[in-house]
């Protein structure tokens, strides 16, 4: 028989039989609209992040306090007195390479503005910050901060536009704990990511900073430490930078108190913390998946069953125990077919909904804009491919069993 | 020079075994078949031999349980004999694998059964052209060809029908027309008016003797009325050749 015609046979089986055929393609619609889902957020997060990540400068060096690299960039996001100080900064301005080294101090601050008040990050940090970022942070209007900068704020321009009723602009006067600053600068909008974005944090002068945050020591103290550093040779540089600081620290890589984070680093960090979320899912997904095969299955030996007498008459008539198989085998593939498609819809939608909802949710919380959702041609073939071939499969054994029938008895069944 | 002559002798009567008389459609020698129920075997045909001519109408007559049936299976290849053979055409169908029993039923008989046997989705037209889909047919081709056997069984208007939607001798005259649209060389048909009324029945035994000029025709029956215009009658009882 053509395949037109066992298609033409299959439809026509879907079709009579519609409340059940539903309920089985339902199986294969949830597991795929998951899977493409996963796929698409998943792809897009990771190319998002990836995006803002390699917009930071692949020539930045991050250098953080804390006992191991993962512990070091977790301390970042949560403001804690750190021990990166003064002789550090020194020693690392002197490694060959770097160009510019830019000392952080971070705080949660009040800020009043126009009647109201908003918690909010505050970075004291001093006039090498903007040119550390020099390929990433530009400015809206007015200037950075410079050495000697005392009661002045550059703002983030998530703060300038959109945290306060009013806007904000150079000029204005602002308090912070009930101090007053000027605003000298607004940044360019950035739209980074959580912790990391310049659009939602108040920069002061590294002085103003320690009023606000809770360091206490004699010693000056810095949270962290950006360096820029020659191109093209930031894993040596960082290498280097780490080498020199373990030698001042008087420590080794076994009780190592200082991290090290490269771009590269990060990215790599975040791709298997996602690889990791992603597996997790898949593997969701995939229950959900086989749950739908063994409905195809178990709806597939029931119509063999129902339409034995049906099969009878196919053989009596010259199929063949092939033909009989392949006859089965394009319904079951069919039903996958069809979930494919509609759980390609669905999941497309999902993730829309996901994306649109995560860039409302990011862009409230300081991460600019953007698709958070990657869908390509090679994930709808893969869709497809995969639940047509998950039909087939499911269908194999029902199919077999129809195929073995003998003509006689099968005329017989009743 | 006995020699010679024995060999002679013996050549011309392998040669005489293997080809087989053109005046017959079909032949069985010694068939059997044998069943086992609950342990016990039953018998329900018992090493019958007989030959049926070709282009003639052929009953097998029968009670209940006579195994006219299990023959008409046997000899329409929809099942296996546990002894004997069957020549379709000079070709012993014991020696064929399934997938070739199957061309041989798709291409050379035609099949109607008490219970009509349509396929319950497919319009009366599709029917009608299922052995020609089969066997891979196009489209076209077995669309017309199906059209011609509706309208000789005058049932062209109904072709979009499904046979739910036609009454019993409707069903029966489309059921002929499906057996008749491979040029099959034999017609088999299986009490073929078992469930229709005595008007219907009349109908389509009068087809089925008027499709005697161009094919073989073989029905099995247990109805005395639909003999008269047989040519050969083959009766069982028990199994047997009566």
């Amino acid at each position: 028989m053509k395949f037109k015609d066992s298609f033409k046979f299959a439809l026509n089986n879907l079709t009579t039989r519609g409340l059940r055929s539903w309920l089985t393609i339902i199986g294969i619609i949830i597991g795929v609209a998951a899977i493409v889902a996963i796929v698409s957020v998943g792809q897009g997060l990771q190319g998002t992040i990836q995006n803002q990540l390699s917009s930071l400068g692949s020539d930045i060096i991050y250098v953080l306090p804390g006992s191991s690299l993962e512990y070091s960039f977790m301390q970042s996001l949560a403001p804690e007195p750190g021990n990166l100080t003064e002789k550090d900064l020194k020693l690392i301005k002197i490694v060959e390479g770097v160009l510019y080294v830019a000392p952080e101090i971070v705080g949660m601050v009040d800020m009043e503005y126009s009647g109201n008040t908003k918690n909010l990050y505050l970075l004291g940090t001093d006039e090498n910050w903007k040119k550390v970022r020099e390929s990433s942070a530009g400015l809206e209007s007015g200037r950075f901060l410079m050495k000697g900068d005392k009661n002045v704020v550059v703002l983030g321009n998530k703060i300038a536009t959109d945290a306060f009723d009013k806007p904000i602009y150079i000029g204005s006067q602002i308090k912070i704990e009930g101090d007053s600053f000027r605003v000298i600068g607004i940044l360019e909008e950035f739209g980074g990511m959580a912790g990391m974005g310049e659009d939602s944090y108040i920069f002061v002068s590294l002085e103003d900073a320690k009023e606000y945050s809770s360091f206490g020591s004699n010693e000056e103290e810095y949270y962290a430490m950006e360096v820029r550093v020659e191109s093209e040779r930031t894993e040596e540089i960082a290498e280097k930078i780490k080498q020199q600081l373990m030698i001042s620290r008087h420590v080794n890589e076994e009780n190592i108190n200082f991290g090290i984070m490269t771009p590269k680093m990060i990215s790599s960090i975040v791709s298997n913390i996602l690889n990791a979320i992603n597996l997790f899912l898949y593997g969701i997904a995939a229950i959900s998946l086989l749950v739908g095969a063994v409905g195809i299955a178990n709806t597939m030996f029931t119509s063999v069953t129902e339409r034995t007498r049906q099969i009878g008459i196919l053989k009596a008539l010259g199929m063949t125990n092939k033909g009989v198989m392949n006859l089965f085998l394009v319904e079951s593939a069919l039903i996958g077919f069809v979930g494919g498609i509609l759980g390609l819809f669905i999941g497309f939608v999902i993730s829309g909904i996901i994306g649109q909802a995560a860039t409302f949710m990011l862009a409230t919380t300081m991460i600019g804009g953007g698709s958070l959702v990657s869908i390509g041609p090679g994930l709808v073939i893969f869709a497809l491919s995969f639940s047509v071939i998950v039909g087939v499969i499911s269908g194999i054994f029902p199919a077999r069993r129809a195929s073995r029938l003998q003509p006689v008895e099968a005329l017989r069944y009743e | 020079m006995k020699n010679k002559k024995f060999k002679k002798t013996k050549k011309i009567k392998k040669i005489k075994k293997t080809i087989k008389p053109k005046k017959e459609a079909l032949s069985v020698k010694d068939l059997a078949k044998i069943y086992e129920l609950d342990g016990v075997n039953v018998k329900a045909l018992n090493g019958v031999t007989f030959s049926i001519p070709k282009n003639k109408l052929t009953i097998i007559m029968g009670h209940s349980g006579s195994g006219k049936s299990t023959l008409l299976h046997l000899i329409g290849c929809l099942d296996k004999p546990s002894r004997g053979k069957v020549f379709l055409g000079g070709v012993d169908t014991s020696k064929l694998t399934e997938d070739e029993l199957a061309r041989l039923r798709n291409k050379k008989i035609g099949f109607v059964f008490q219970f009509f046997n349509l396929h319950p989705l497919l319009t009366a037209i599709e029917n009608v052209e299922l052995p020609l889909t089969i066997a891979n047919v196009s489209g076209i081709q077995r669309r017309k060809k199906a059209m011609e056997l509706l309208r000789m069984v005058d049932l062209e208007n109904r072709a979009d029908h499904l046979p739910n939607q036609l009454s019993g001798g409707e069903r029966q005259r489309v059921a002929i027309a499906r057996s008749m649209i491979n040029e099959p060389s034999i017609i088999m048909a299986d009490e073929p008016t078992g469930n229709l009324d005595t008007k219907s029945s009349s109908e389509i035994m009068n087809t089925l003797t008027k499709l005697k000029k161009k094919t073989t025709i073989i029905v099995v029956t247990h109805d005395l009325e639909i003999t008269e215009d047989a040519d050969k009658i083959i009766k069982l009882r028990d199994g047997k050749l009566v």
